[in-house]
């Protein structure tokens, strides 16, 4: 490239103005890269905030599943010993998240609401961003080719006996974001 | 011809000598410090210490992650020690050599002023800390923070590169020395290479960053730093791209104000750096609409950007462009035999096995898998004469399937014994002057680094490209209609024949010579004369 010719002429002012629009243009897309930067981190914070969500209901989960075997387990609704008739996900599910509940605060950061679950996350509806979803795994019968099957949980599953839980949250895109494993 | 020794003790290429008999002080301030000394260790030397405090500064961001820090706190210390030691060993080596220093040996106490220079102060401060932290209780995050004043050591590669920048490009429009800063000038000198590895380093961190969000236990943790990095190195590449389209104008071939930049946006390398930047805009815009996280493997583009400071690209491109035609008749062999191992493979076998042979092209899948020695083995033929077939197939297929990559590679090699004649016949021409001037030497040693020649190699080019010129300005071996030709190759020729003929004067036996030629008449009076004034014998008639 032959820059030499150029270089050789004196220039007066440095800045021309279509050097100074430049210039301009230049901080405008540095502005505006931040600023989608930063949305881009707010929204990442937001998830972050619906995996520590998911980390507590695992930690609960966890914690609870080895003492509500025992007698006397509070909240009743999760306690493995009740006659089979009263133990559901959906009643554990409620007396959990009850104002009172040992995650009653918790709250979907996207919506600011009260924390919801979901039956899968759903790019399509964006409205289970935040969202937790349960599934358990099912056995499948004595010579499957896969030795479970993962469903979700339903409200009215029976939680009696010990069961495999696998925890997700919905991300911003509402795709799933898989937290853990847990045998409650 | 008398011709000038070519000037390749001025280049790059040679070597300089360090006299060992100098004392240590000196010896070692020309060999480590000594920015004006060919072929010493100062710039290896500068690359390094920028390469630590770099490392330096990616390891104080990772400290801030408390998953990455957190289990590896005993290396992060090892390093920081490491670093420390190399820092401090710098910092003493630049003390003890400062009387040997130019800035300095002027000076009544060259190492106190070396010591208040802003250099060793950003030195001392860039160590100080940790020493500090022995006998004062410094807070983690003060000492982080002090630490991250490392990172102005590199104001000691910075300052110079950003002087000579200036000065090259002093009388320059804003826009010409933008130029000169993003594509490769005369102009931009070691700012200019300085901004070229910086856009490298973003290149492979954002390349590992998006490898490593692929691992779901990586990116469960880290997901907020990949977004960081991302931003970042996304705003880089953003502002690059405009440098580039902003400034490429002042390339002659893109003059025009708008088309000059339509032609450099439609360059390959534009698109990849449009491409590299792409996704994120789009991911921002239209996530509401579309699910585009499929987009994201679309930021590995940003490693092409990485072509742009290499030929061998370029160099492939050319010899698939030459060996197109070959490639594709090669290609058609490939297809026409696929084609047929796949019906035979139909045929023999559908009958034994219709679930695997179900078509002519599941069949395909088959045929390409054994002809190219893949062999999975998930479909195999079991009837005798698809067995048969097959075996003969195969050896065909190694036979087939290896062309193009025989043709490929020895294109490649044809390739680059051309464009190394290539910068054989510049160097010829070059040293047309009988020298090699600063303009020619860059040329040469950027087409070097093109070519992957080292610095024996080029020399030897430049000595065998000496020779053939030397030998072509012998013009004796020329027929003479060529030689009569140039006035200047008639009279040099015209000298060498006279002094050829005092040479046979010389050596031969001048009694017996004059005897036989007065005897027998062999030579004219006129010629006997000549021969006598040529020797020396008669006086020179005027």
């Amino acid at each position: 490239m032959d820059t030499k010719q150029a270089s050789t002429q004196q220039i007066s002012p440095p800045l021309k103005r279509t050097d100074k629009l430049f210039i301009f243009f230049m901080i405008c897309m540095t502005c505006v890269v931040a600023l989608m930067g930063y949305t881009t981190y707010q929204q990442g914070k937001l998830e972050e905030t619906s995996k520590r969500n998911g980390e507590a209901w695992l930690k609960w989960l966890s914690e609870s599943a080895k003492s509500r075997h025992e007698p006397g387990y509070q909240p009743a609704a999760c306690a493995a010993q009740l006659p089979p008739a009263t133990q559901t996900w959906g009643g554990c599910y409620e007396s959990i998240t009850a104002p009172d509940g040992p995650l009653g605060s918790l709250t979907n950061p996207f919506s600011g609401g009260r924390l919801q679950r979901g039956v899968k996350c759903d790019s399509q509806d964006r409205t289970l961003a935040g969202s937790l979803v349960f599934e358990k795994h099912t056995p499948t019968p004595p010579g499957s080719a896969i030795p479970t099957l993962l469903t979700a949980l339903a409200d009215s599953d029976d939680i009696g006996q010990k069961f495999q839980i696998r925890l997700s949250v919905c991300d911003k895109g509402a795709n799933v974001v898989r937290i853990g494993e847990i045998e409650f | 011809m008398e011709t000038k020794e070519p000037a390749i003790n001025n280049t790059p290429m040679d070597q300089s000598i360090i006299s060992s008999d100098l004392p240590l002080r000196r010896w070692l301030f020309l060999w480590l410090l000594s920015p004006h000394q060919k072929d010493n260790f100062q710039k290896v030397i500068d690359r390094w210490i920028s390469l630590l405090i770099v490392v330096n500064l990616v390891a104080l961001v990772a400290e801030h992650i408390p998953s990455i820090y957190t289990p590896f706190t005993a290396w992060f210390h090892a390093f920081d020690v490491f670093s420390v030691s190399v820092f401090t060993i710098e910092y003493l080596l630049r003390l003890y050599l400062a009387p040997e220093d130019e800035e300095f040996k002027a000076a009544h106490r060259p190492r106190v002023r070396y010591a208040l220079s802003p250099f060793a102060l950003i030195d001392l401060i860039a160590v100080l800390p940790f020493y500090l932290q022995a006998f004062i209780p410094l807070d983690l995050r003060a000492l982080r923070l002090l630490r991250l004043l490392r990172i102005l050591k590199l104001f000691r590669v910075l300052v110079p590169a950003f002087h000579e920048f200036k000065q090259a490009n002093q009388g320059r429009t804003f826009r010409q020395k933008v130029h000169a800063l993003v594509f490769p000038s005369p102009f931009g000198g070691e700012l200019h290479h300085i901004f070229d590895n910086f856009i490298v380093f973003w290149v492979i961190v954002s390349v590992i960053a998006v490898i490593f969000e692929s691992v779901h236990s990586i990116h469960y943790l880290l997901n907020l730093e990949f977004i960081i990095l991302d931003a970042i190195a996304v705003g880089i590449f953003t502002l690059e791209y405009c440098l580039r389209i902003y400034s490429c104008v002042e390339n002659p071939a893109m003059k025009h104000a708008l088309g000059g930049r339509i032609k450099q946006a439609k360059t390959t390398s534009s698109i990849i750096d449009f491409l590299a930047i792409l996704p994120f805009f789009l991911e921002f815009f239209l996530h509401h609409l579309l699910d585009l996280r499929f987009l994201r493997v679309f930021r590995l583009l940003r490693l092409l950007k990485l072509t742009r400071y290499t030929g061998a690209t370029t160099t492939l491109t050319r010899v698939i462009s030459r060996e197109w035609p070959v490639l594709a008749a090669s290609a058609f062999i490939m297809l026409l035999l696929v084609i047929m191992t796949a019906s035979l493979g139909y045929l023999f076998e559908h009958e034994a096995q219709p679930e695997k042979f179900e078509n002519i092209p599941q069949s395909i899948y088959w045929a390409v898998i054994t002809l190219a020695s893949v062999g999975y083995g998930d479909i195999s033929p079991i009837t005798p004469m698809g067995r048969v077939m097959t075996i003969i197939l195969a050896l065909l297929g190694i036979g087939i399937f290896a062309i193009p990559a025989a043709l490929l590679s020895s294109a490649f090699t044809d390739q680059l014994r051309i464009e190394r004649e290539t910068l054989k016949n510049e160097l010829y021409e070059m040293l047309s002057d009988g020298m090699l001037d600063g303009a020619e030497t860059d040329k040469v040693m950027t087409e070097a680094k093109r070519l992957h020649l080292s610095e024996e190699e080029v020399n030897r080019l430049i000595v065998k490209a000496k020779r053939e010129r030397e030998l072509k300005e012998d013009v004796s071996v020329l027929p003479l209609h060529k030689i009569a030709a140039t006035s200047e190759h008639a009279i040099e020729h015209y000298k060498v024949l006279i002094s050829q003929i005092r040479q046979l004067g010389v050596m031969t036996d001048a009694a017996r010579f004059e005897s036989v030629a007065q005897q027998t008449n062999r030579l004219t009076p006129d010629e006997w004369a000549l021969w006598q004034q040529i020797q020396g014998d008669a006086p020179i008639k005027p």
